[in-house]
C-alpha cells in the first residue's frame, strides 16, 4: 500500500510542472453535458423560469429608473402592445407593457414578456405608427429572437441588467428585430416607415445627448437596413395609418 | 485482552467492558456479541454522497463541477456553470448484517434502516473563482431492534435484545475553487467534522429455573474535529480531465462516556450493581488520497473512475474505569485500504441522464487469524449503483440507488477464538434535486 502512495504521489509531483507549463487557452467547454447545450422553450417549467428570471429584471429596470404613474398612458400602451404581441411566435406568454418615468429615450424588454418604454421616448413619438414601431421592435427581442433570449436567459441576472443598461444588444440582434417589427406593424395596417421616422428622429436627439445611445448600434446604419427593407418590398409611397389623434388623446406629454 | 498483539477497534474497548459483566457474573459468554458497534468504522465508503455522483458510483473526484463537486474536488467547482444550489435526500438508507452460527447454532441479524437528509451544497461566484457550502452526511446508522431468542443454550428458555443506536456522521463547511489557469484549477474546503452518537442496549435472560438476570447499557458520544481538503483539477488535453484531492480528519475533542447497569441471576442485594467509564482520547484517521481520470467523448456521454487509497490509523484507547480509577489501553489497529470506483454518465436526449457505475468498500481491519480472540469483522465489500435524471432548463431531479454487498469473517464472541462468517448489505434509494440560477 505504502509503495502505491508513494507512486501515486511520486507521479503527481512530477506532472504538476509540466501541466501547469502546458497552459493554453484550452477550452473546457467538453465538460457541458447536453441539458447545458441544448436548451429548448417548450416544457412549461421553462417558461415559468424564464418569467421569474424576467420579472427580476424587470424589477431592475423599474428600481433603476421608476414607474410613470399614468392610468390612462398605461393602459394605451398595454392596449396597443398586447394587440401586436398576437404577431409573435410566444403565444404562451403574457405581455405586459409600463412607460419608465424617465425623460431618456429608450425601451426595455425583459424575458417573460416585460416591455418598458420611457416617458422621454413616449415624448418623442409623434403617432400611434411610430409606437407600434418602437413596442414591435423591442417586443420583438423578448417574443421573436430566441437567439438572443437564450443568450440573456443562460445568464445571470446581473449580467443581463448589464447587457440591458451598458453593453446593448448585439448589432445584428437590433438589426433583426427593426426588420421584424416593420413587417408587424405592416402586417397590423401602421405605416411601414413608423419605425424608420421614429429613429430618423431620435439619431437627431441622441446629438443632442437626450437618447441612451450606447445600448443601441448606429442609427445610421439601422435606418439605412430599414429604408432599404421598405425600398425592397415595395413598401415606399403607400398609404397606411398613422392613427395621430388617438395617440395624442391617450398620451398627452408635452 | 489489552496485549500489543490484539487489534481492537474503539468499541471493542466498550465491547470489553460489557463482556465482562457478564461474563463474570453467568459466564454466558455469548452475551457478549451484543455490544458489537454497529456502526461502520470498519469501511470508509459507507454512504455515496451527490447528486450524480451517486449514481456513477462515487467515481467524481475529475468532474465535480457541481455542487456535488464540494465535497468530492473543490477544485472542480472552479469549471461549474454560474450559480447552482443543491439539495440532496437520502430516502432510505439500509445496512445490514448477517452472522452465521452464532446464537445456539442460528445466525444473528442485525439491521439498521432510516430515512436521512444526505447532502446539500450551493455554489456562488466570488472573485475570480467560485466559493460554496456544503453540507454531507457520510456515515449514518439508525438501528432500532427488538429480538426474542428461544432456547438458544441449554438452561436458558428466553434471551431478549433490545438495541437503540443512533450514530451519524456529519460534515459541513465552506469551499473555493479557482483557476489558475484555462488547464489548471485549485481549490479547497474546510469541513467541520461532528459525529454524535447515543447507543442503548437492554439485555434480559430467563432461565429455566425462573431465575433471571438482565443489563442495561448507555453509551454516548460526541467527537469533533476538522477536515481540510485540498484538490487540483487538470485539463491535460481535450476531453480530458484529472482530479486529485487530500484530506484527513484531524479530532480536537472527543468525550466518550458510558454506563452499565446490572443484575446477576442469583443478585439479591437492593443495590444495583453499575459501572461508569469516560474516555476523551482522540480517534486517529486515515490521510486520503484520490486520484480521478474522467473522459468526455461528447456532450451525451462521460467516462470517469476513482481510486482512493487511505493511510494506516493506528492509535491507542485509554477506557477509564471512574469509580475504579483504572483504565483499559487499546490499540487500534486502522490498516491501509484501497477504493475504487467507475461510473458512466449518458444522456439519450437534453432531458435525460442515465448514470451507473461500480466501486468497492474494502475493511480497514486485517483479516481474521485462526487462534486469535477479540479480532473485529473482516467484510470486504462491492457495491453498485444506478440513477436517471431528468431535466429542464434551471432544475433536474434525479431518482437512484445504489447496493453494496460483502462477505467476510466476524469473531462476534470476542474471547472464543471461533470465527463466524458474516455477510453484509448496503442499500440506498436516493432522490434528489439540484437548482440553478
Amino acid at each position: 500500500m505504502n509503495r502505491l502512495f508513494k507512486l501515486i504521489s511520486s507521479i503527481l509531483f512530477l506532472t504538476f510542472p509540466v501541466f501547469y507549463m502546458t497552459v493554453s487557452h484550452a477550452s473546457d467547454d467538453f465538460r457541458k453535458r447536453a441539458p447545458q447545450v441544448e436548451e429548448t422553450f417548450t416544457e412549461d417549467d421553462d417558461i415559468r423560469a424564464e418569467i421569474v428570471f424576467g420579472r427580476e429584471l424587470a424589477a431592475r429596470i423599474i428600481g433603476k429608473y421608476g414607474i410613470y404613474k399614468n392610468n390612462d398612458i398605461t393602459q394605451y400602451v398595454n392596449m396597443l402592445g398586447k394587440g401586436l404581441s398576437q404577431y409573435t411566435n410566444r403565444p404562451e406568454l403574457e405581455f405586459r407593457f409600463a412607460v419608465l418615468d424617465t425623460d431618456s429615450i429608450n425601451a426595455f424588454a425583459a424575458p417573460g414578456g416585460y416591455i418598458f418604454i420611457t416617458k422621454g421616448a413616449l415624448k418623442a413619438i409623434e403617432d400611434e405608427a411610430e409606437l407600434a414601431g418602437v413596442l414591435a421592435n423591442i417586443g420583438r427581442i423578448i417574443g421573436g429572437n430566441t437567439e438572443f433570449l437564450r443568450g440573456v436567459f443562460t445568464q445571470m441576472v446581473d449580467e443581463a441588467a448589464d447587457i440591458l443598461f451598458e453593453k446593448g444588444f448585439k448589432k445584428q440582434d437590433e438589426i433583426d428585430a427593426d426588420r421584424i417589427a416593420t413587417l408587424i406593424i405592416t402586417t397590423a395596417g401602421y405605416d411601414p416607415s413608423a419605425l424608420s421616422r421614429y429613429l430618423k428622429k431620435i439619431s437627431s436627439d441622441e446629438k443632442e445627448g437626450k437618447t441612451i445611445g450606447s445600448t443601441h448600434p448606429l442609427f445610421s446604419e439601422r435606418i439605412e437596413k430599414i429604408d432599404t427593407l421598405l425600398v425592397d418590398n415595395n413598401l415606399v409611397g403607400k398609404k397606411y395609418e398613422i392613427v395621430k389623434e388617438r395617440f395624442h388623446e391617450n398620451v398627452r406629454l408635452r | 485482552m489489552s496485549g500489543s498483539g490484539n487489534k481492537i477497534c474503539m468499541f471493542r474497548a466498550w465491547q470489553y467492558v460489557l463482556y465482562n459483566l457478564f461474563f463474570i457474573l453467568i459466564g454466558y459468554s455469548f452475551l457478549l456479541f451484543t455490544s458489537v458497534s454497529f456502526a461502520d468504522e470498519y469501511h470508509y465508503n459507507n454512504i455515496i454522497i451527490g447528486d450524480r455522483a451517486s449514481g456513477m458510483g462515487g467515481a467524481y473526484t475529475a468532474i465535480s463541477d457541481d455542487p456535488s463537486g464540494l465535497y468530492y474536488n473543490p477544485a472542480g467547482i472552479a469549471f461549474s456553470f454560474g450559480r447552482s444550489l443543491s439539495g440532496g435526500a437520502q430516502a432510505y438508507h439500509m445496512v445490514q448484517k448477517e452472522y452465521k452460527d452464532v446464537l445456539g447454532g442460528r445466525g444473528w441479524n442485525r439491521r439498521s434502516s432510516e430515512v436521512l437528509p444526505n447532502y446539500f451544497g450551493i455554489i456562488l461566484p466570488f472573485g475570480n473563482g467560485k466559493m460554496g457550502f456544503s453540507f454531507a452526511v457520510p456515515d449514518a446508522i439508525l438501528e432500532d431492534q427488538a429480538q426474542t431468542f428461544y432456547n438458544i443454550q441449554q438452561g436458558i428458555e428466553r434471551y431478549i435484545i433490545n438495541i437503540n443506536d443512533s450514530d451519524k456522521t456529519y460534515n459541513f463547511g465552506p469551499s473555493y475553487g479557482i483557476k489558475i489557469n484555462e488547464r489548471l484549477a485549485l481549490g479547497t474546503t474546510l469541513y467541520m467534522h461532528y459525529r454524535t452518537r447515543n447507543y442503548i442496549s437492554r439485555h434480559f435472560i430467563n432461565f429455566d429455573d425462573g431465575r433471571y438476570q438482565w443489563a442495561n447499557a448507555y453509551k454516548w458520544l460526541t467527537e469533533s474535529g476538522l477536515k481540510p481538503v485540498f484538490g487540483l483539477m487538470w485539463t491535460p488535453a481535450d476531453r480530458w480531465s484529472i482530479g486529485t484531492t487530500f484530506s484527513k480528519i484531524y479530532i480536537f475533542d472527543t468525550d466518550l462516556r458510558a454506563q452499565a447497569t446490572y443484575k446477576g441471576p442469583d443478585y439479591t442485594n437492593t443495590t444495583i450493581d453499575y459501572s461508569v467509564w469516560k474516555s476523551d482520547d482522540k480517534k486517529e484517521f486515515p490521510f486520503v488520497t484520490t486520484l480521478g481520470i474522467a473522459y468526455f467523448p461528447s456532450d451525451r456521454i462521460l467516462f470517469s473512475t476513482d481510486i482512493s487509497y487511505y493511510t494506516s490509523a493506528p492509535y491507542t484507547l485509554r477506557l477509564n474505569n471512574i469509580d475504579a480509577g483504572s483504565y483499559i489501553p487499546e490499540n487500534v489497529s486502522q490498516e491501509s485500504v484501497v477504493n475504487m470506483a467507475i461510473g458512466a454518465e449518458y444522456y439519450p436526449n437534453a432531458g435525460i441522464a442515465l448514470r451507473g457505475g461500480l466501486y468497492t468498500n474494502m475493511a480497514n481491519t486485517p483479516e481474521l487469524i485462526s487462534g486469535k480472540t477479540y479480532q473485529p469483522e473482516h467484510i470486504d465489500m462491492y457495491g453498485a449503483s444506478l440513477s436517471v435524471s431528468s431535466f429542464s432548463r434551471l432544475s433536474s431531479l434525479t431518482v437512484g440507488g445504489n447496493y453494496a454487498y460483502g462477505k467476510g469473517k466476524a469473531q462476534i464472541i470476542g474471547d472464543d477464538p471461533s470465527i463466524q462468517d458474516a455477510v453484509m448489505q448496503n442499500l440506498t434509494v436516493f432522490v434528489s434535486a439540484t437548482f440553478s440560477y
